[in-house]
C-alpha cells in the first residue's frame, strides 16, 4: 500500500488522471462505486465474506490486478495450509472460538478471474507507477519474466550464492523486485514467488539440495517457498522430497 | 616479437603512463569490496595485483596472491551495457537519440579471451553498423592485455584459440612470471611508444625462457582435449537428440546467468517506459535461457528449457560461425563459473563429443 502511494507521488501529473474512489487508508469510506476502471487487489482471501467482497468488486471492475505475494500466490498465511485450522488459532489468539477464518488460503485468482498479477512482498512501486501510466494511455506494460540473477547482472552486483556461498534463491524466483537483498549482500528469499516455468520436482530438489551444501536446511526451503510460492509451490509439493 | 622486462611496478608505472599519455579514462578488473568488478579505475591502487581467484564450477573466491584471472563482468558490460536507453520521443512525435559515446577509453589489464570477445562484436555489430556499438568502440584508445601464465580451473582458451597469450588486436601485452619478472610485449606502435616512455630493458634469454615454460603449461591446462571442429560437428549431429539435451541440461533452472555474464551473450529486449511527457525506449540485455526469450505474441517457440539450453551451445559453437566465420564461445569459462548448480559448459560439450564424434 505504500508501494501504491510512492507510485502516485512518483509524478506529479499522474493524479490528475485518476479519481480514487474506495482506498480505506486515504480516502474516506464512501458508498460502493457503480463502476470501475482499474481495481488493485490486495491480499488473499481467507474468509468467506472476502470472497463474496471480491466477488462483487470484480462485476463493477473492468480491469483487476492482483496486487503483492499474498494476492498473487497466497502469502505467509499459506504456512497454515496442512495443519489443523483450531490449533493454529489457538496458537495465534486467546479467544479463537471468535475467530472464523477457512482453513485454506485462496490467491485472488482463485475466487475471480484477474486480469494482471504484481507480485512482490511488497510490490516494486516502480512497477505500479508503470501500470498507472500506461493504463491512461490506453497501454499496458509487458512483463518479461526472467530470474532475479538478470537483475543482480544489471545492476553490476557480484553473485552471493557464487563468490560468498550464501544460500539464495534468485535463481528460481521471479525478477521485478530490482534485486533488492543481493544488493545488500543477502540472499534472495523469494518474496517475488517461485517461477512458475522452467521448474520441474526434480529441479527443485536439486536446486533444494545446493542450499543445503550451502548451509538452508530443506524445512527452511520449503517454508520459504510455501511462505511466499503458496500457489506455484503446491503445484510440486505433492512430489517433493517424499 | 621483442620481449621486455620489467617488475609489478611496472604495471603501475605503464598505468599510469598510458593514462597521462592517452589523456583517457581507465577501465579494467578491479577490487570492489570482497570481490572484483569490472569499471572505471580511478587509481592503480585498486588494480587486482595482490589478488588471486580460486574459480570452479558454481564457485568463485577472491585471496590474496598472485593469480587474478577475471570476473563476472567484463568488457562487454561496457561496449555493450545491459541497458541502454535508445530514443524518446515527446508528444509531438519528435525523436531524440541519445549521444552514447564516451570519453576516450583505455581498457587495462584485461584478458586474451575479453579481446578476442571484442573481435566477435566488432564482427557482428560492425558489419550491420549499430551505431550504439559502434560509437562506444571508437572511444577505446588503447588495449593493454594481462596474459594468462595461471589461467582459471574452468578456462579452455587454448582450444577455442583465444588465449592463454594474447596473439592479436591488442597495444600491448604483459604477462606475471613472478613478482620480479614481468614479460612486455608490444603489439603495436603506440605498444612501442609506451614501452619506451616506460623504458623497459629487453628480456633476457633466460627471461624468456622462463616465461615460455610457463605458457607452454598454461596452454596445456587450458586445452579440452577435443578439436573445435570435432566439437562442431558432433554438436550439429546432436540436435535431434532430445534424450541427450535433457540429460545436459537437467540441473538448470533457466537463470540465465550463463547467458548475462558471457562476454559474447548479445541478445536484447527492448522496453519502452514512459517518463514525464515522454516515452523511453530502451534496450535490455536478455538471456536466451530466460522463459522470455522465444516468447513471442501467438505462442512460444522455445518453451522447454532443454531447447534454450541447446541453443545457447549451438548458437556459440555452430551458429556465430555461419554468421560471423568466428566462435562465439571465447573459453573464458565464466558461464561455468557463475551458474549457481555449477553446469559446466566443458562437460557438455565433452558429453556430446564422445557420443557423435566420428
Amino acid at each position: 500500500m505504500n508501494q501504491v502511494v510512492r507510485a502516485l507521488a512518483s509524478e506529479e501529473k499522474l493524479l490528475n488522471f485518476y479519481n480514487i474512489v474506495l482506498f480505506d487508508e486515504i480516502t474516506e469510506r464512501l458508498e460502493m462505486p457503480k463502476k470501475i476502471d482499474l481495481l488493485l487487489i490486495e491480499g488473499s482471501t481467507v474468509t468467506r465474506e472476502q470472497e463474496e467482497v471480491v466477488k462483487k468488486f470484480r462485476e463493477i471492475s473492468d480491469f483487476v490486478v492482483a496486487m503483492g505475494t499474498c494476492a498473487v500466490q497466497g502469502g505467509v498465511q499459506a504456512l497454515r495450509i496442512g495443519d489443523d485450522i483450531e490449533k493454529v488459532k489457538a496458537y495465534v489468539y486467546p479467544n479463537p472460538e471468535h475467530i472464523d477464518v477457512n482453513k485454506d488460503v485462496k490467491p485472488v485468482d482463485n475466487v475471480i478471474s484477474v486480469d494482471m498479477f504484481i507480485p512482490g512482498c511488497p510490490v516494486n512501486h516502480e512497477a505500479i507507477a508503470s501500470l498507472l501510466k500506461k493504463f491512461v494511455s490506453e497501454g499496458l506494460p509487458i512483463a518479461i519474466p526472467e530470474s532475479v540473477c538478470s537483475e543482480c547482472k544489471r545492476k553490476g552486483i557480484v553473485c552471493v550464492m557464487v563468490a560468498y556461498g550464501i544460500p539464495c534463491l534468485g535463481p528460481i524466483t521471479i525478477s521485478g523486485c530490482g534485486a533488492i537483498c543481493p544488493s545488500f549482500g543477502r540472499g534472495c528469499y523469494g518474496c517475488f514467488g517461485l517461477k512458475d516455468f522452467d521448474l520441474d520436482n526434480s529441479k527443485l530438489k536439486m536446486f533444494a539440495q545446493q542450499l543445503k551444501d550451502l548451509g538452508m536446511d530443506n524445512d527452511r526451503f520449503e517454508q520459504t517457498v510455501k511462505a511466499y510460492s503458496w500457489k506455484t509451490w503446491s503445484k510440486y509439493q505433492n512430489v517433493y522430497h517424499r | 616479437m621483442q620481449l621486455y622486462r620489467g617488475g609489478i611496478e611496472d604495471i603501475i608505472n605503464i598505468y599510469n603512463i598510458v593514462k597521462e599519455f592517452l589523456k583517457a579514462d581507465v577501465y579494467g578488473y578491479k577490487r570492489y569490496g570482497n570481490s572484483l568488478v569490472f569499471d572505471f579505475i580511478e587509481s592503480s591502487s585498486e588494480l587486482p595485483i595482490d589478488v588471486h581467484v580460486v574459480q570452479r564450477p558454481g564457485f568463485y573466491r577472491v585471496s590474496r596472491g598472485f593469480g587474478f584471472i577475471h570476473s563476472s563482468h567484463s568488457p562487454k558490460n561496457l561496449l555493450y551495457p545491459f541497458k541502454q536507453e535508445l530514443f524518446r520521443v515527446d508528444q509531438e512525435l519528435n525523436i531524440k537519440t541519445l549521444e552514447n559515446s564516451l570519453k576516450p577509453v583505455i581498457l587495462f589489464g584485461i584478458k586474451p579471451c575479453d579481446v578476442a570477445a571484442i573481435n566477435v562484436f566488432d564482427k557482428l555489430f560492425g558489419n550491420n553498423f549499430n551505431p550504439y556499438y559502434l560509437n562506444r568502440r571508437r572511444s577505446v584508445v588503447g588495449i593493454v592485455v594481462e596474459e594468462c601464465l595461471n589461467p582459471g580451473e574452468t578456462c579452455f582458451c587454448s582450444t577455442m584459440g583465444t588465449g592463454p597469450d594474447a596473439r592479436n588486436g591488442f597495444d600491448l601485452a604483459f604477462a606475471k612470471v613472478d613478482r620480479d619478472l614481468v614479460i612486455f610485449k608490444a603489439g603495436s606502435s603506440l605498444g612501442e611508444k609506451i614501452v619506451a616512455k616506460a623504458n623497459l630493458q629487453k628480456a633476457s634469454d633466460d627471461d624468456v625462457k622462463r616465461y615460455e615454460i610457463l605458457l607452454e603449461e598454461a596452454k596445456r591446462k587450458t586445452n579440452l582435449g577435443i578439436g573445435v571442429e570435432d566439437i562442431q560437428t558432433s554438436l550439429e549431429k546432436s540436435i535431434t537428440d532430445v534424450e541427450l539435451w535433457r540429460k545436459v541440461s537437467e540441473k538448470c533452472v533457466g537463470c540465465a546467468n550463463c547467458n548475462m555474464v558471457c562476454p559474447t551473450c548479445f541478445c536484447s529486449e527492448i522496453v519502452d517506459d514512459v517518463v514525464g511527457d515522454e516515452a523511453v525506449r530502451i534496450m535490455q540485455l536478455i538471456g536466451c535461457l530466460s522463459y522470455t526469450y522465444g516468447l513471442v505474441a501467438g505462442g512460444h517457440f522455445r518453451k522447454e528449457l532443454y531447447t534454450r539450453y541447446r541453443h545457447f551451445i549451438l548458437h556459440k559453437f555452430v551458429f556465430y560461425p555461419k554468421q560471423i566465420d568466428l566462435f562465439g564461445c571465447v573459453g573464458c569459462g565464466r558461464c561455468t563459473v557463475w551458474c549457481p548448480v555449477g553446469i559446466d559448459i566443458r562437460e557438455t560439450v565433452k558429453t556430446v563429443a564422445s557420443r557423435y564424434r566420428g
